[in-house]
């Protein structure tokens, strides 16, 4: 019992440590563990694929900066499978840390065919919450007087036929949370009918995203690390994230264990009690 | 609290019914809507210059933290305004600094519920052991090592988040709508008084 | 030369946080005001940006004049810092509440209610399909009789809410799972931009250093 009882009281901090290893080591040794294509990611990608060539697809990115050193590679290949598919990608920001993230995926870009102001643009962050989003999708170019690096708009000619939602055909947002799912659909897929997919989300949000998903108002969402794993997969690009999955998987062995040991430990301290 | 029901009404009003006027009024508030929310934005700086501004002049604890918090504040301010925010200068802040420090506190909370799942996820009543045997579950859908013990992980995973999980926040997201729709009538009938300081 | 000193400084501002899992120190405090002052700042500064490309912008080239309300109301706003003037402050808070509340009741109707509850219905086709939309509507009827607080939940609600509630701790498990997956993505982008790159390790070994010093120095008192 006394063996249990120390298992039962380990320090936090030994905890801390198990998880950096956990995440350490793979990285070091890559065990290189299958990944499955969930349905949620292979919506996102077969619907970028099946866009005409021309069609006006909106980059909402919401995210700050800092979810560039785990993220930015999948926003640039997003962007980049996009552009390849010779679509016009408006960049835009309903959140204020967004418009900064947007610039450095845009330097990111490999491809070197596409011209900004002409292919793609960066318009930045548009205030004021959803009516901000009203106002952009009802008439973006009279919203707008320069794009996020101080570009007149007359000079950007990838808004010349750009009104607003009513010539997009792909809304697709990258949210941590607030503006998310609920924002896009109240406005722009609602009131407009545009198709809305998810281009990253977090863990933790997609399971009150997946409710949406179902009812087909959003068409799928690229979740996480594990989404962009088999977004590399589905282009045929394998990068870091297939390579953190091995990670992934470590450390959900560690949850699963101190879950497991924490209720085992629980329900002997309660048998040893009713003994008493 | 008449201004918000007369806008409230006239917003939603305009949504619903195609009348020229109320639609080009409606366009007009929602376009300043966006530079007043923007002025929103800047409130946090002052409030932070009043709070640590206090707290310097008082010589407080760790008032010198209040010092290099509003020094750096300013440092960001005057490098974004002055010499904008593609300069060099503000960029070292904001990427070569900031970015780090922000990844860094997400992070932080994944810890945390680790040791939360550790000490007090137990399974004291049904609803806790509904928690933790979902939670156990979901740890086998979602790893790629699931997959390799038994593949039924993967169906049985799949089944209970899109249909179970799902309906859950479905239920969630309807009832929500439902408070939120009363709030807005109660509003526009002017008995919402909390809002705005009234 | 200067990658260097930027790798250094990201995993310095890293590890100081990071050190937060070992004790609460100097360097996470220093870290975390930063932090705060920087983030301050931008809003800042995107403040300024969005009112003079939306606003000022607005009244001297498309000499839209109609903006110099919004602007009144803006600074309005600030009202709010003076206790003798609080009241002025009101005026652009109701606004703001106003547009927002009535933006987003006008899609909620369509989008989260009529949509989702469309959703709900019972589809006859596969036995498989057929099943997860009964269990789909059961799931969702329970949900929302756990939320009927004007009643006693007895009998039949009782049952209902019940159910409800135990459909809810399978969902918040289910969340509570997945925000691991968050954390691993965040560590490990950490680690492989300012953690284990060329110097950024010095910085780790000095802190693991730190801590050993630290640990050894309590187990001698």
């Amino acid at each position: 019992m006394s063996l249990l009882k120390k298992l039962m009281e380990i320090d936090n901090r030994i905890l801390y440590l198990l998880m950096f290893v956990a995440i350490i080591v793979p990285m070091l040794k890559p065990i290189g563990l299958p990944i499955p294509i969930s349905q949620y990611t292979a919506e996102v990608y077969n619907k970028i694929e099946d866009l005409d060539s021309g069609s006006y697809v909106i980059y909402s990115m919401e995210l700050g900066i800092s979810s560039w050193p785990w993220a930015g590679e999948h926003f640039v290949l997003t962007l980049e499978h996009l552009l390849s598919r010779n679509l016009k990608v408006i960049c835009v920001s309903f959140s204020a840390s967004g418009p900064y993230l947007l610039e450095k995926v845009i330097q990111n870009l490999k491809t070197t065919e596409k011209v900004y102001g002409v292919d793609y643009v960066n318009l930045g962050f548009v205030s004021g919450g959803e009516a901000g989003m009203s106002s952009f999708a009802r008439d973006a170019n009279t919203l707008f007087t320069t794009d996020f690096g101080g570009t007149p708009i007359e000079e950007l000619s990838i808004l010349e036929s750009f009104t607003g939602a009513n010539d997009v055909s792909l809304f697709l947002g990258f949210t941590g949370g607030t503006p998310g799912a609920d924002e896009y659909i109240r406005q722009f897929q609602a009131p407009y009918e545009i198709p809305v997919a998810i281009g990253w989300c977090s863990s933790g949000t997609i399971p009150s995203i997946a409710p949406y998903i179902e009812s087909r108002q959003i068409l799928g969402a690229v979740v996480d690390m594990k989404g962009c794993a088999e977004y590399e997969l589905l282009r045929g690009k394998p990068g870091p994230f297939i390579a953190g999955m091995d990670s992934q998987s470590l450390v959900y062995v560690l949850v699963l264990s101190v879950l497991i040991l924490g209720n085992i430990g629980f329900f002997a301290e309660k048998r040893s009690e009713k003994n008493v | 609290m008449l201004i918000t029901a007369v806008i409230v009404s006239l917003i939603v009003f305009e949504y619903f019914f195609d009348v020229p006027a109320a639609t080009t009024v409606s366009e007009n508030v929602q376009r300043w809507a966006v530079v007043v929310m923007a002025f929103t934005l800047g409130l946090g700086a002052i409030n932070l210059f009043q709070i640590h501004g206090a707290k310097v002049l008082r010589k407080d604890k760790e008032w010198y933290l209040s010092v290099w918090l509003l020094f750096i504040m300013v440092l960001t301010i005057v490098f974004g305004i002055v010499s904008g925010p593609f300069e060099d200068s503000f960029r070292f802040l904001y990427e070569d600094v900031f970015m780090h420090l922000g990844g860094t506190a997400t992070a932080l909370q994944g810890f945390f519920i680790l040791s939360a799942a550790y000490r007090t996820f137990r399974a004291r009543n049904l609803d806790a052991a509904f928690l933790i045997g979902a939670g156990i579950l979901m740890c086998f859908y979602q790893a790629p090592f699931g997959v390799l013990i038994w593949k039924g992980f993967d169906v049985i995973g799949s089944w209970l988040f899109t249909v179970a999980v799902s309906s859950a926040f479905r239920g969630i997201i309807i009832g929500s709508a439902i408070g939120a729709m009363a709030v807005g009538v109660r509003i526009v009938l002017g008995r919402e008084k909390g809002l705005a300081g009234g | 030369m200067y990658e260097e000193i930027v790798l250094i400084i990201a995993a310095a501002s890293t590890l100081a946080i990071l050190s937060y899992l070992y004790r609460e120190n100097i360097f996470y405090r220093i870290a975390e005001y930063t932090m705060v002052g920087i983030s301050a700042g931008y809003l800042f500064v995107m403040a300024y940006r969005n009112i003079i490309s939306f606003g000022l912008n607005s009244i001297v080239q498309k000499q839209d004049y109609t903006y110099i309300i919004a602007f009144i109301l803006g600074f309005m706003l600030f009202g709010i810092y003076v206790k003798k003037y609080n009241w002025i402050s009101r005026w652009p808070m109701a606004f703001i509440i106003a547009v927002g509340t009535g933006i987003s009741l006008r899609g909620l109707v369509i989008s989260q209610l009529l949509a989702q509850i469309k959703a709900t219905t019972i589809e006859i086709s596969t036995p498989l399909k057929t099943f997860n939309s009964v269990i789909t509507l059961i799931v969702v009827v329970c949900v929302l009789s756990y939320f009927i607080f004007s009643r006693e939940q007895r009998g039949v609600l009782g049952i209902t809410g019940k159910t409800g509630r135990y459909a809810m701790m399978v969902a918040f498990g289910t969340v509570v799972t997945f925000m691991f997956m968050t954390t691993t993505t965040v560590i490990i982008g950490r680690l492989k931009v300012a953690v284990l790159p060329y110097p950024a390790y010095y910085i780790a070994i000095i802190s693991l250093i730190l801590i050993a010093i630290d640990v050894i120095r309590k187990k001698i008192r």
